[in-house]
């Protein structure tokens, strides 16, 4: 049973590189360093967050989970946002993404 | 002590929902249904009467927590233990639900090859209490 669950899961996982590939870049496409959309960046990172580790990708987990505690913060005071600080967050993330998916973790 | 059997899930997120479906099938005799957040699980929890409930929460039109006290406020869901899966950057709501009447937690990312394992020690754990 569990070499079934690990063969399946093996798929799934390069269908969720594809699906991280559009993700990320759209995500970078979207991004607008003047007046960034915080709360659609913290929605597609919570979700990188939650999914990637269930696919072994622990550094990613763990950076998703760094940014999403990050961007919490900042989504709720966006009054005082510092979107120098934000736009260099941003970069770091989408870096190690891209670093994923090529392989380079 | 009963065995478990039934799994109610609400969860938003279709990669999720593919590797929860994926492990509960693979790894045990559970049966599982899936909806895409609290209100449509609300819509049939009566009918497929589940064991228990998983949810997800953060999800659109009604999330884990609200889903939690409408399934409190009915006298025929009250007894059904529930689940929560919550990101682990969430402390403050790990806190809120650790402080609620929940069965257990299950934190994202989780472990495919163990989900099914943890599931059922919340149950056993649950029934034990009874």
């Amino acid at each position: 049973m569990q070499n079934n669950l690990e063969e399946k899961l093996k798929e799934l996982k390069k269908a969720y590189i594809v699906n991280l590939k559009t993700s990320i870049l759209e995500l970078k496409e979207n991004f607008d360093s003047n007046n960034p959309d915080v709360v659609q960046i913290y929605s597609k990172v919570h979700k990188i967050a939650g999914t990637s580790g269930m696919y072994g990708f622990v550094e990613l987990s763990k950076e998703a989970n760094e940014f999403e505690f990050y961007l919490n913060v900042v989504k709720d005071n966006l009054e005082s946002i510092n979107k120098v600080e934000l736009c260099k967050k941003f970069d770091d993330f989408v870096i190690c993404v891209e670093k994923i998916i090529c392989g380079e973790y | 002590m009963k065995e478990l059997k039934k799994i109610l899930y609400a969860e938003d997120d279709l990669d999720v929902q593919t590797i929860v479906e994926l492990t509960v099938s693979s790894t045990s005799n559970c049966e599982l249904k899936v909806c895409d957040n609290g209100k449509i699980l609300l819509e049939c929890v009566e009918d497929y009467n589940p064991d228990l409930i998983l949810l997800d929460v953060m999800m659109p039109e009604m999330d884990g927590p609200t889903t939690f006290l409408k399934l409190q406020e009915n006298e025929k869901t009250r007894d059904i233990p529930v689940v929560f899966m919550t990101a682990k950057a969430q402390t403050h709501e790990i806190q809120k639900i650790q402080n609620s009447k929940t069965a257990g937690i299950i934190t994202k990312p989780f472990d495919p090859m163990t989900l099914c394992v943890d599931l059922k020690k919340i149950w056993r754990d649950y029934s034990d209490a009874k």
